[in-house]
């Protein structure tokens, strides 16, 4: 009833043409769209590429100078390089570091908000298309969990788990399912109304053809709304959980875990260690929140000129 | 985007002379004058010119029509009057006077005050018109303190007047009650009580009964005739249903493509029409009075998508199968029963059982054109899904060519051997997967069924596209690019290639405008003469019902009232109920002159 | 209407079950609190005493058991750390983070709504853009490094307010809120925006689509057409259209504050539930990890209750069913 996911404002999936033509036409013709989806890009790359890009790595400790700890930007080091945005606690390059962090930040995003896509959608598919005995099941669950708030669920699961990346995917995934449970299984139901699946059933396909061949095209566009939301979630929470200290362990810092380190420096002065990493985070967030506002109004059917 | 029509508009009234009554000029002086009305929407290519120069005056007390199919423009006039034209539409050119006073130009404070009190508006969904959250109340006493300031215990009673006048009873409590508490016809006599309560000089109603059940509709219109009689109102009735403009329209003005093709009297226009145009319409309109082979259709210049249905295109691999011999009758249902349990709106809540069919019995004879006709909530779709296998009947059984299909219980086997039963759907927009080219909906059927070998595919697809009509060169179109009428042969095309013996078609054309009504229903009659199709056809419009069956049974709340050859039926009805839809049963028969 | 109450309030007792089972088994995995609160150099006579006076040396059914019967009459347990019942730890620090959160909702709607509504009345104007833009960028902004950032502009630089804890507090019924003393109010402010920033970005989002897709409906062309102005037809028929909505989704989305409050707790230092709960995690105090769970699944489901009781309440197509 009154216990839909928070963060999403309605997606309705259009009923005519290809999504896909629209979404890109929609980001030719708005300049922040395209721009934030170059941005995305970018960081993609980026991270693909960080040891490439990277002047040191960040983990080989062996590779790092005590002496150069916590140099302002633009500083030279004991070995003469240039550290354009200055020095952490440890010496690291804070280039470096946010390179490997980003990598880090979406992968984990990545594959939590891919993996909960995955098993959200066919939960979802299977519960909207059959109805009766198994949605009863596959809500009461999804209700079930909706009633204890996310932030809640990952702390405890994370609490239980410990730390590491494979665990705090496994949290990601717990916490964002069922977001894409409740959108593909409304989406389903609507669709699964609908004469021309009516039509394949006079026709005689299989359940499974219905599923994969008719219905699933037609619940990808609010899914994929969705999916970059969660993926901006994702990266968002991730980055909290390892603030809070339950999330990545110090040998692997994402973006959120360099934050807090530097949060104490913060006071200090020196802005860098905690500033560089956060204003990526909040780029990369915004430009996957920017993104996804303009897919759904991309697939809105309504805008229709 | 429809074909450009006439641009001169015949007025056939020349002479300002009433049609048997002696009253002064005084009557006839026009309480609305349109003139040289240009309405367009700006859109990212082009301008899109809803309304070309339109010139119409109607009379202080007359009943005005304006008629035309969807596209017509008819609606944008309407809502150009009162000027509440959907962003980005705006008047291009024109004048527009209400009583004399020009309305464009007006500023909006000023319009305010024309619209209720001077101008009322009724529109077509009386569920969405009313806001859901307030009273019914609330909503008729501030119509009334707009339209003539009235408030407090004044306004109540001018309130209950009303509800009186529209004949809702126990109007005292009905006013603390909320639209959802209403039935559909009494939504409208609300509305309709809202839209007179400033007794204004004009009313605008556009398509008021079109979403009501066909038994209300008439009441409604008698109604709202009489109030607006009563007031001598000048009103525009504007729809698309001519039955409703012969009874009740006293001018009537025929739309096509934003342009007026022809007006005058509505009894000159629908006795002798002049305009092709006009002429189609009404030839398009099913008559009840007798059955014609086919339609006449006034043939367009060539509209995209479609060609001209090709007769000949009927490959061999089509006849094969309808060669075999079928079993008469085909089809035979023996006490058939269909339950429904509703759901609660709370769980745990007792279900209640809704009896959709009970004990139906009927036969389908080879070859012929078998109607079932009723209301809604008749239980007739209900049979056709039944028949489908969409769904599981409670009682009773179902031989389709000599077998028992009711029994089978896995779904694959009902499919398997229902395979050459196929359906057509009402909603053209919905019945289609919006993902897919026509060409892969209307191969997928071989390809899953492996009908046919995969190389021959696209040979068939190209002959059964021809076949009904849609030019096979857009095959690769999605279904959005087609119109309503596309869709629907689209529609037949896919479940032809199941090559069926049996067609059930649930209300086919009801979604359609009535030119493309008549081509479809055409279409159907041809393929059933063509491949000796079987057929059930499903309808609530009578007219239809006598036009393409050969016998028909009559449904209501889910039994059987009363079974018989169509014209038996309609010269000699025998039940009561079919007595009752056939005096309700909006009268469109042309006068022999 | 008692039925589905009866139904509701059956789920929620059902999800604490779950959930507090779900916990007192995971708690177990995380490890043995007995290592952390006993120097390592103790002898095993020491530790099994130890053990004996937390009642960990029995079967862990039998200690779930013991849990359950304990849970029923109100007692869940004595902190380990505290020395106290969990409960009452908890219910120590409940008022703070409540304190907390209702202040950042309170802004939220207030400065929301408004801006939310003038944002749908002006569809694709430059002021509907801007708040499109910059709500999306509110709820881009991680929360706690919003925090730091706040921290370091207000308090650091500019010096006027307070960087972390809680001000003066004043007892009222035997709850101590810090609302109502200026010092109270000046250690509020930042931690209540800061925790404002999200829901304050999702409420303009919401109130701007209710008011889009509202405007676009058949009653309002219809009141408009019966000489409503516009500013008529929006105060009077899409208000208390678009209200219903509104109001219970911000009803829910205060739970997820409650529990977001955590974050914020965490920057600022507020000495509220939040903060207990990572210290608590941190020390494996097992009996307030537990108490706490169970204390916010069980305001959740109650905020979730009393949010579906207005709806259907507010709403009259289900009130008058």
């Amino acid at each position: 009833m009154a216990s839909d996911h928070i963060l999403l404002e309605p997606v309705s999936a259009a009923p005519q043409g290809l999504s896909i033509t629209r979404v890109i036409a929609e980001f030719k013709g708005h300049p922040l769209a395209a721009l934030s989806a170059l941005f995305f890009l970018f960081a993609v790359l980026a991270a693909i590429f960080a040891p490439l890009l990277a002047t040191q790595n960040p983990y080989d400790l062996a590779t790092l100078n005590l002496m150069d700890s916590r140099l302002p930007p633009h500083s030279e080091g004991m070995l003469g390089e240039v550290f354009r945005l200055g020095t952490d606690d440890l010496g690291r390059d804070m280039v470096s570091a946010i390179l490997y962090g980003l990598r880090i930040s979406l992968m984990v995003g990545l594959v939590s908000s891919l993996v909960a896509m995955i098993i959200g959608t066919i939960v979802g598919l299977v519960s909207g298309y059959f109805g009766k005995v198994i949605d009863s099941v596959a809500m009461r669950l999804v209700d079930m969990q909706l009633s204890i708030p996310a932030i809640l669920v990952a702390i405890i699961l994370l609490a239980v788990l410990g730390r590491g990346v494979e665990k705090i995917i496994i949290a990601l995934v717990t916490v964002q399912w069922v977001y894409f449970a409740r959108t593909a299984r409304g989406s389903a139901l609507v669709e699964t109304k609908k004469e021309y699946v009516q039509a394949c059933t006079v026709l005689g396909y299989s359940h499974f053809r219905i599923i994969c061949f008719h219905i699933l095209p037609n619940i990808l566009p609010p899914l994929t709304v969705v999916a970059t939301v969660e993926f901006a979630v994702a990266i968002s929470l991730e980055a909290t959980l390892s603030f809070l200290g339950v999330g990545l362990p110090i040998t692997e810092p994402s973006l959120g875990l360099l934050i807090a380190n530097g949060f104490a420096y913060l006071l200090n002065g020196e802005y860098w260690i905690s500033i560089f990493p956060g204003i990526t985070l909040l780029l990369l967030v915004f430009s996957l929140n920017i993104m996804s506002d303009y897919i759904r109004v991309a697939i809105n059917p309504r805008r229709q000129a | 985007m429809p074909s450009p029509g006439r641009c001169t508009a015949p007025t056939r009234d020349a002479a300002p002379e009433p049609s048997g009554s002696e009253e002064p000029s005084e009557a006839f002086r026009p309480i609305l004058e349109i003139e040289n009305l240009s309405v367009a929407f700006p859109t990212n290519y082009k301008e899109f010119v809803a309304v070309k120069n339109v010139s119409l005056s109607i009379r202080k007390g007359e009943i005005f029509g304006i008629v035309g199919e969807s596209g017509a423009g008819k609606s944008t006039i309407g809502v150009a009057i009162i000027q509440l034209l959907d962003y980005p539409g705006y008047i291009k050119s024109g004048s527009i006077r209400l009583d004399g006073e020009e309305l464009i130009g007006k500023s909006d404070a000023e319009l305010c005050r024309v619209r209720g009190r001077q101008i009322g508006s009724i529109f077509q969904d009386p569920q969405t018109a009313l806001n859901p959250v307030l009273t019914i109340g609330f909503q008729l006493k501030r119509a009334i303190r707009l339209s003539t300031g009235m408030t407090g215990a004044q306004a109540k009673d001018r309130a209950i007047d009303l509800m009186n006048q529209v004949g809702i009873p126990d109007p005292e409590f009905r006013l603390r009650q909320y639209p959802h508490q209403f039935s559909g016809g009494m939504r409208q006599r609300i509305v309709i009580a809202i839209a007179l309560s400033g007794n204004p000089k004009l009313v605008i109603a556009d398509e008021p009964t079109t979403a009501l059940d066909v038994s209300i509709q008439s009441e409604i219109l008698t109604l709202f005739r009489k109030l607006c009689k009563e007031r001598n109102v000048g009103v525009i009735l504007i729809t698309h249903d001519m039955a409703v403009i012969n009874e009740v329209t006293e001018r009537v003005a025929i739309m096509q493509g934003g342009v007026v093709v022809e007006q005058g009297q509505t009894e000159h226009i629908i006795n002798d029409p002049k305009a092709p145009y006009t002429q189609a319409l009404i030839r398009a309109v099913p008559r009840s009075d007798v059955k014609l082979n086919r339609f006449v259709l006034w043939h367009k210049n060539q509209v995209e998508n479609e060609i001209k249905e090709d007769h000949r295109a009927i490959p061999g691999w089509f006849n094969s199968n309808y060669e075999d011999a079928l079993p008469d009758p085909v089809l035979e249902v023996k006490n058939l029963s269909v339950a429904f349990q509703s759901k609660g709106l709370f769980p745990g809540r007792m279900k209640k059982a809704v009896k959709a069919v009970s004990d139906v019995s009927f036969q389908v004879a080879r070859g012929e054109i078998f109607g079932i006709v009723g209301e809604s909530g008749s239980g007739k779709s209900t049979i056709a899904r039944v028949l489908c296998g969409l769904e599981k009947p409670n009682g009773g059984s179902i031989h389709y060519k000599g077998r028992n299909i009711s029994g089978l219980l896995r779904r694959r086997d009902v499919r398997q051997h229902c395979l050459d039963m196929q359906m057509i759907f009402q909603d053209p927009f919905s019945s289609l997967d919006p993902r897919q080219s026509i060409a892969s909906l209307i191969a997928e059927p071989m390809k899953v069924h492996n009908l046919v070998a995969p190389a021959a595919i696209p040979g068939i697809v190209h002959d059964v596209l021809e076949r009904v009509g849609i030019d096979p060169g857009s095959a690769s179109k999605l279904p959005h690019q087609f119109s309503g009428g596309q869709k629907q042969r689209i529609s037949i095309a896919r479940a032809l290639v199941t090559r069926p013996r049996l067609l059930i078609c649930d209300e086919p054309t009801s979604a359609l405008d009535v030119s493309v009504q008549a081509q479809i229903l055409n279409l159907l009659k041809n393929l059933r003469d063509d491949l000796g199709l079987t057929m059930i056809f499903i309808s609530h419009d009578m007219a239809v019902i006598r036009q393409m069956c050969d016998r028909v049974i009559v449904m209501n709340s889910g039994v059987i009232c009363e079974s018989a050859q169509v014209d038996e039926l309609f010269e000699k009805p025998v039940h009561a109920y079919t007595r009752h839809l056939l005096r309700l049963m909006p009268k469109f028969s042309l006068r022999t002159t | 209407m008692t039925r589905f109450l009866l139904h509701r309030l059956s789920q929620s007792i059902l999800v604490i079950l779950v959930v507090s089972t779900l916990i007192f088994f995971g708690v177990f995995l995380i490890g043995d609190p007995t290592t952390l609160l006993i120097p390592p150099e103790a002898n095993q006579a020491t530790v099994n005493e130890v053990k004996r006076s937390l009642g960990l040396d029995l079967p862990m059914h039998q200690q779930y058991l013991r849990f359950l019967a304990n849970a029923i009459q109100g007692d869940l347990g004595r902190s380990y750390v505290f020395r106290v019942s969990a409960l009452v730890v908890i219910f120590e620090r409940l008022p703070a983070t409540l304190e907390l959160a209702f202040s950042a909702m309170f802004i939220a709607v207030v400065i929301g709504v408004p801006l939310g509504m003038l944002a749908g009345c002006y569809p694709d104007s430059w002021v509907d853009r801007t708040l499109m833009i910059g709500s999306t960028f509110g709820f881009s902004v991680p929360t706690f490094w919003a925090g730091l950032l706040f921290i370091l502009l207000f308090s650091v630089n500019l010096g006027w307010l307070p960087a972390s804890g809680r001000g003066d507090t004043v007892s009222v019924y035997g709850v101590h809120l810090s609302l109502l003393t200026l010092d109270g109010l000046t250690h509020l402010l930042l931690p209540a925006f800061n925790l404002a920033v999200f829901p304050l970005a999702f409420i303009i989002r919401l109130t701007r689509s209710g008011m889009r897709e509202a405007i676009g409906l058949d009653f309002v062309r219809f009141a408009l057409a019966q000489g409503n102005t516009r500013w008529q037809v929006i105060r009077i028929y899409v208000l208390k259209f678009i209200s219903i909505p509104i109001v219970t989704l911000v009803g829910m989305y205060l739970g997820v504050l409650i529990a977001f409050a955590v974050v914020t707790e965490s920057v600022y230092s507020w000495p509220g539930t939040g903060k207990l709960i990572i210290d608590s995690i941190n020390v494996l105090d097992r009996p307030v990890i537990i108490a706490y769970i169970m204390v916010t699944v069980l305001v959740f489901s109650i905020i979730n209750l009393i949010v579906d009781i207005l709806y259907s309440v507010l709403d009259p197509r289900i009130r008058t069913e």
